[in-house]
């Protein structure tokens, strides 16, 4: 029954010659799709699993809020072939390194908003409506964007395309699986008069989808802080609405929602803007379950 | 050989005259294409008549639904392409999509009531459209979700619409044309998408 060394060798040689033809060939056949912001990478990596490779172009501790290009950045999207971008705030620093490599006319460049409704910033402020960019926190409108990178990926790389319309597909079911059940959560306090006000103009998107509203926000623009007098201005707004909770950003503006708790007696709970922390498949649906929880816990604690 | 001379001399300043006018002309030209390019708008698309800004003119509940709306048919237009059939709303719900789940959100934007009323053939193409009525939220709309299915020899593209009615209880439309919807006071809803805002931010 032993194999004869000759007819073993054949086969062994055989074996090395279809692993060398197909190993490479299927290697470099895999896309690199670059990223910008954390959100994309979980929405890419979920999309194409392990058909391409998913490429930050800047490193993972980098603040997107008036990141600075740096070389590195550049020689990393040099090796690209499409780059996802938010494209409507967050991310500008990534024109200038596709700039920067002389690709800007040829790198695909997948603008993951393209088919979300914008919404204004929340909170009153008379006439004046401003877009708000953050359509990344949210579950809605990322399965929005998760279809849109999946079409245009398809596009790129077509013999891909089915799989990666069932992996979209696979992956908002999960979102959307993440977000009802919070609306189960919601429901003992539908009839409570919750006020809320946040300190960033992050979440408009989120609580538009939970069927809540926002009455102020802090800051007067996105990462910018308020003057004095507009703080001031904030806070009668706030005691005027009797707003009872604010959401504060996890690593921004600790010392003003101090501030405005001390002069109203809101009660502060912190929120992710889901743009810090390591690079992960799992990053927006583990930051966006803790923003849902401390949503439920809000509003829990709110009704006591 | 002055004549011929002074002929010559003529017919040089004529030929001058004539190349810069034609340089004048292309310069023209060339400026007020630049000058119409550096003038090309951005921002919101313009409205039609019948046509409503999702971004200016909706309500919060109106807008919220719109928004839910917009996602939700990216979904059901990929389930008609894998699948070929549409998502009824009982469907929708039970796969937790709003705004057909029949969750918070739901209850807290009107407790719509969904129903599909036509659903386009698989080959011959046709109109799908999901209408929502009856919503019990102040100043609330009804809807209209319209897939306009149309095939190509084997190619086929859905185009989606949204529409509003300002009477939330209004019946089912018999036709789905804009012609009429727009006699029978739909208003079809243009977002204000990140394609828009990208075209306002970095120019077309």
């Amino acid at each position: 029954m032993a194999m004869r060394p000759v007819k073993l060798a054949a086969l062994l040689i055989g074996a090395a010659l279809i692993l060398t033809a197909a190993g490479p060939a299927q290697a470099q056949q895999k896309l690199r799709i670059g990223i910008t912001l954390h959100p994309y990478y979980s929405f890419v990596k979920n999309i194409v699993g392990d058909r391409a490779e998913v490429v930050p172009i800047v490193p993972a501790e980098a603040n997107p809020h008036g990141y600075q290009p740096q070389p590195e950045d550049i020689k990393r999207a040099l090796s690209l072939d499409a780059l996802v971008v938010n494209g409507i705030g967050h991310d500008e620093w990534a024109f200038k390194i596709v700039e920067a490599t002389g690709r800007k006319d040829k790198l695909p460049l997948i603008w993951a908003n393209a088919t979300v409704a914008l919404i204004p910033i929340g909170g009153e402020r008379g006439k004046e409506k401003v877009v708000n960019p953050h359509t990344f926190v949210s579950t809605t409108a990322a399965v929005q964007q998760i279809y849109e990178i999946a079409r245009r990926l398809g596009e790129i790389d077509p013999k891909n395309g089915a799989f990666y319309r069932n992996n979209a597909r696979d992956y908002s079911t999960r979102i959307r699986q993440l977000r009802a059940d919070l609306m189960q959560r919601l429901a003992p306090h539908a009839k409570a008069d919750f006020r809320a006000a946040t300190m960033h103009a992050g979440y408009d998107y989120l609580f538009q989808e939970l069927g809540m509203r926002i009455s102020a926000v802090i800051e007067p623009r996105h990462g910018v802080a308020p003057t004095a007098r507009q703080l001031a201005q904030t806070v009668d707004d706030i005691k005027a609405a009797r707003v009872t909770v604010l959401f504060a950003e996890q690593y921004f503006g600790g010392e003003l929602a101090a501030t405005v708790q001390r002069e109203t007696g809101v009660k502060v709970y912190t929120l992710s803007h889901v743009t810090d922390g390591p690079f992960t498949a799992d990053k927006f649906e583990e930051d966006m379950r803790r923003n849902l929880e401390t949503l439920a816990r809000a509003l829990d604690e709110a009704a006591q | 050989m002055t004549t011929i001379a002074n002929t010559a001399r003529r017919g040089e300043r004529i030929e001058s005259l004539v190349v810069a006018a034609a340089v004048g002309i292309v310069a023209a030209i060339t400026l007020g294409y630049a000058f119409l390019l550096g003038t090309v708008e951005s921002g919101p698309p313009r409205l039609l008549d019948w046509q409503v800004s999702a971004f200016f003119d909706l309500g919060p509940d109106d807008q919220a639904i719109h928004s839910a709306l917009s996602a939700a048919a990216e979904e059901i237009g990929a389930m008609n392409y894998d699948f070929g059939d549409w998502a009824k709303p009982d469907e929708l719900d039970r796969l937790l999509m709003p705004p057909f789940y029949k969750d918070e959100f739901f209850a807290r934007h009107g407790s719509v009531d969904w129903r599909q009323l036509g659903a386009a053939d698989y080959t011959q193409g046709g109109d799908t459209a999901y209408f929502g009525s009856g919503g019990l939220a102040p100043d609330q709309s009804a809807y209209l979700l319209i897939f306009r299915h149309r095939h190509i020899g084997s190619a086929y593209s859905n185009q989606t619409e949204i529409w509003v009615n300002p009477n939330a209880k209004i019946a089912a439309p018999e036709a789905y044309r804009a012609e009429f919807l727009a006699r029978a006071g739909w208003r079809q809803v243009i977002p204000y998408s990140g394609a828009d805002e990208v075209a306002r931010l970095k120019g077309n």
